[in-house]
């Protein structure tokens, strides 16, 4: 194994964990050996304070191909959708689902027009690893990351390595789920291609009223591909590419309904060049994505509404290193957004920032962060942010952190433009944090437990004016605070290997004018999965819950969607020797609950799916 | 231009919020009819407020007595089991001895039984976000906000019987006391036209042009009257030209106009105004002045024998409110409803 300067080695898992930062998800006992690349490493080297959960692959292939099935199972987020595969919202320590940023690659795709990434459009197949972390990030990552940040990350490596990976699962509903994996690698080229398409006729059954889920396919598709080039120790180029396609049709309630459609076509595309020289390294990224979605108010007619918007970002980030113990980053950055929709007229928007970080080891137990980042733009105000972070080792089993940050989202170019109804004079959102994080490890256990309080003003609303149109305000002011609580355990005995991973978050998302919980924001969720590895044969669980949740802003009793529990199991064998050959097969949903998690949107019952993967 | 409603947006900014009924707190059995308390009759002499719900949602009606002591809330799924009434209502209309609620969201028309709301079943085809509906020689007009037609039902058959195409979408729709029915063609703040269809032929004969921005129309025996957010512009129903306009200049667009014995009634932001069909000139004083901070103010509006009801749309994700005030502005009585409430239908 190789450490060169632009990569980390993450951890070994179940043995020692320098990394206090992570709380590991794996299963499989060869891929305790990570290696993540640089580009994260901001992710690691500015989260003082904070606490991250890292998925692996194993982890990723055990869930449904989009990104809100994988999180449902593994994380504190709460996801609302709109039957299975439709638009799904996040609520990420109970914020709204504009307050979770997205970054592919470190950069943040949050949609320019509805704020939020909806996690059904993000097909997981083409990413090696997805890291997310709790709380505040606008510093590091800008607009959005208030409750939350999700980060999809390729990985390349420079050795070599050639392997292919192939995944293909079909189950109920006609439902599949393609992967393709390729990497190929030397010493001075790296090389990753990325295939992933998923589809469904989605055709499931209600139990909670009569017929079944209509108008409810989809069908979507991503090619992921990446090329690093190691021009000297010195400097490296990588660029980093993704398109994505996807169709869906929304269910309809009442088959006279008009059944409508939606059409999302996204493009990334992400130029990267890491340089070091003495005590400094540099970054440079060039990035240019674009979003375009069509929305089909009839799906049976050509007519459509559309939003589509061009982003350019340029970020030079600068570190500069003296000594073992002392880091300081200076960032630039700036984007050009060229935005425009049915509704929404031409727009440019540019945006500047210029933040500083600075990290210390103070001691062997002690190190804390501190960081400071103005925007500058001629609209929303230029909030200025901050961010502080301090980490204490007591002993090798218990760290204390404290973490706190200003952060903020901006307004939309809905919100902004949208034909009579945009609202020019929009600010900011404005959150205010603090967290409080214990981390536990003990041997084969892996616990944390995290309390926080977040204050959120300036929450932009869409409601109706006098003459019926509905247009945005600067309404809500919002406190949410709470507990999480995550686990893991992994432990091998000879030739059977456990694991164990859970999570619980308690969350109170409190309007401050009428001090009523928000709708959708559950008190209660939690998320559990074991697996039990015998030789070369696997059985997994994944179960959930989701406590009930209001549906009206006065938290009427008798407006509720009902708490559920979900179980899934799954069993693989695997043939391989040094390759994988595994055939598995998961049953979903095993005890055939009725349940909504968005009224009206019933999702599936009981549900089956087989797969093969082969990597070699 | 095609004017599409922006609710839709709210799919994805994550707020749309679902709700099934209001609260059935209030109900309050209605033991007026003694000949028969079990259910004849139980909704005479009284008014329906319709509570359009949480996009996208299930609708409910409260009913509440002509006194004013007596409501009762979703009184449809109360009637029948708990069957939803359908996906956001917009507006009802009555025949005979029937209710029709337009539900915009679903498509259909649900019909039920004027006096017990004893679900008749629903009609749909040809119905694209329908909105208001008015009846005119035993046919229903329907007008619709995706469909540049009127929609027209058979008030025997119940269903639909063939659509009239017209040059633009449909809001509000009413039959003049001459025989023919007056479209506004104009919605969401965008529009300028009012069409003239003779229901003996199904034709439209004149089409009238306002001012931009026309938000509601009223009729009399001889003037249409046209409200849009500056100017309130009053036509002859003899020969369909502009008589008279008179500039409003208020803080807030105008909105709402109602008519009632010989007034005319409007709103603009928070307060009401009233003025003489016979003078015809804008009222320099509001008449009164809600004390709602919602963005829902004067959701619904209606004056009727001298009484004027406000429906506050409140925050549109919990229950709200009406408000009844006599003709000096003063406040009768506050009733709690559904969610959203945007209507006032009496019930005589």
């Amino acid at each position: 194994m190789k450490y060169y300067a632009f990569f980390i080695l993450i951890f070994l898992l179940g043995s020692k964990l320098s990394a206090q930062d992570k709380v590991e998800f794996s299963t499989k006992s060869d891929e305790v050996l990570e290696t993540v690349f640089l580009s994260h490493n901001k992710l690691k080297d500015f989260s003082v304070g904070q606490t991250l959960n890292h998925l692996t692959d194993s982890v990723i292939k055990k869930n449904k191909p989009m990104l809100t099935s994988l999180l449902q199972y593994n994380s504190p987020v709460y996801f609302k959708e709109n039957g299975l595969g439709m638009a799904s919202s996040p609520s990420f320590r109970g914020t709204t689902a504009s307050q979770t940023t997205v970054l592919w690659n470190g950069i943040n795709i949050n949609s320019n027009f509805l704020g939020q990434t909806d996690f059904n459009t993000i097909n997981t197949g083409g990413y090696d690893h997805i890291n997310l972390r709790a709380g505040g990030g606008s510093l590091v990552y800008g607009s959005g990351a208030i409750g939350g940040t999700v980060h999809l990350n390729t990985a390349l490596e420079f050795k070599d390595v050639f392997e292919n990976d192939i995944y293909l699962n079909y189950g109920s509903f006609k439902t599949s789920d393609l992967r393709y994996k390729l990497k190929l690698a030397s010493e001075k080229l790296s090389f990753q291609l990325g295939f992933a398409h998923n589809s469904s006729a989605n055709d499931y059954k209600y139990q909670l009223r009569e017929g079944k889920n209509t108008n409810g396919r989809y069908v979507n598709w991503a090619i992921n591909t990446a090329l690093g080039w190691k021009l000297n120790p010195k400097n490296q180029l990588y660029f980093y590419q993704e398109i994505y396609d996807g169709n869906r049709h929304f269910p309809v309630y009442y088959l006279t309904e008009t059944p409508t459609k939606y059409k999302d076509f996204n493009t990334r595309n992400l130029l990267e060049w890491r340089s070091r020289f003495g005590d400094f390294s540099s970054n440079l990224k060039t990035a240019f994505w674009t979003e375009n979605y069509k929305y089909f108010p009839n799906a049976a007619t050509d007519f459509y509404t559309f939003g589509k918007a061009k982003n350019i970002v340029g970020k030079y980030d600068l570190n500069f290193k003296p000594n073992n113990d002392i880091l300081l980053n200076a960032v630039l950055e700036h984007q050009h957004i060229n935005g425009k929709g049915s509704d929404v007229q031409k727009e440019n928007r540019d945006i500047s920032s210029i933040g500083i970080l600075f990290k210390h080891q103070l001691t062997e137990k002690i190190k804390y962060q501190a960081g400071i980042r103005q925007e500058i733009a001629n609209y929303y105000g230029n909030p200025t942010l901050y961010s502080l972070g301090i980490e204490y080792e007591f002993s090798s089993f218990y760290t204390a952190k404290l973490s706190a940050s200003k952060n903020f989202r901006r307004p939309t170019f809905n919100d902004l433009y949208w034909t009579n109804s945009g609202n020019p004079d929009l600010n900011a959102e404005k959150s205010h944090q603090i967290e409080l994080g214990n981390q536990f490890h003990i041997k084969n256990w892996e616990f944390s437990l995290t309390g926080y309080f977040n204050n959120i003003k300036d929450m932009i609303h869409w409601l109706p004016s006098s003459n019926g149109i509905f247009q945005p305000f600067n309404e809500d002011h919002v406190q949410t605070y709470g507990g999480e609580f995550m686990l893991n355990w992994q432990k091998k005995i000879n030739h059977h290997i456990f694991s164990l991973n859970s999570t619980y978050a308690y969350t109170i998302s409190k309007n401050q004018k009428t001090k009523k919980q928000l709708i959708y924001v559950p008190y209660h969720k939690a998320t559990f999965s074991g697996a039990y590895q015998i030789y070369n044969l696997t059985f997994d669980v994944q179960w959930m819950y989701n406590g009930e949740v209001y549906l009206n802003s006065d938290n009427n009793p008798n407006q509720i969607l009902s708490d559920y529990m979900l179980t899934n199991l799954g069993i693989s064998y695997d043939f391989g020797k040094n390759n994988t050959y595994e055939i598995g097969g998961r049953v979903m949903n095993i005890f055939n609950k009725a349940y909504e998690n968005v009224r009206r949107y019933e999702m599936p019952g009981i549900n089956y799916n087989f797969y093969i993967n082969l990597k070699f | 231009m095609k004017k599409r409603n922006p609710l839709f947006l709210f799919l994805f900014i994550g707020i749309f919020l679902i709700n099934a009924c209001s609260s059935d707190d209030d109900f309050t059995e209605n033991d007026d009819n003694s000949e028969n308390p079990e259910i004849e009759n139980t909704y005479e002499n009284g008014f329906f407020v319709l509570n359009e719900g949480q996009f996208p949602n299930e609708g409910t009606v409260t009913f509440v007595s002509e006194d004013f002591e007596q409501v009762e809330q979703k009184i449809f799924q109360n009637v029948n089991d708990g069957m939803e009434l359908g996906n956001t209502p917009q507006s009802m209309f009555f025949h005979e001895n029937k209710v029709f609620i337009i539900t915009n969201a679903s498509n259909f028309i649900r019909v039920a039984d004027r006096y017990t709301f004893e679900d008749l079943g629903v009609i749909s085809g040809d119905l694209e976000n329908p909105r208001y509906g008015a009846t005119a020689n035993g046919k229903a007009y329907i007008t619709n906000g995706y469909a540049e037609h009127i929609t027209v039902v058979n008030l025997q058959s119940l269903s639909v019987e063939k659509t009239i195409p017209m040059e633009n979408i449909g809001e509000f729709i009413y039959l003049g006391k001459n025989g023919m029915l007056y479209i506004q063609q104009a919605a969401f703040g965008s529009g300028n036209q009012i069409a003239v269809l003779d229901p003996n032929t199904d034709e439209v004969i004149e089409t009238l042009e306002t001012a931009e921005n026309l938000n509601s129309i009223a009729l009399d025996e001889e003037y249409l009257y046209a409200l849009s957010a500056e100017k309130l512009e009053k036509f002859s129903l003899a020969n369909f030209t502009q008589e008279e306009e008179i500039p409003l200049t208020y803080e807030t667009s105008a909105a709402n106009l109602t008519l009632d014995e010989d007034y005319l009634y409007f709103t603009s932001g928070k307060k009401a105004y009233r003025l003489n069909t016979a003078d015809f000139s804008a009222p320099e004083t509001a008449l009164f002045e809600v004390e709602s901070d919602s963005y829902g103010t004067y959701y619904g509006f209606e004056v009727q024998d001298s009484t004027i009801y406000i429906a506050d749309g409140g925050d549109f994700v919990s229950d709200s409110y009406i408000e009844i005030r006599n003709v000096e502005g003063e406040i009768l009585k506050t009733i709690t409803v559904g969610v959203g409430p945007n209507g006032f239908y009496f019930n005589e």
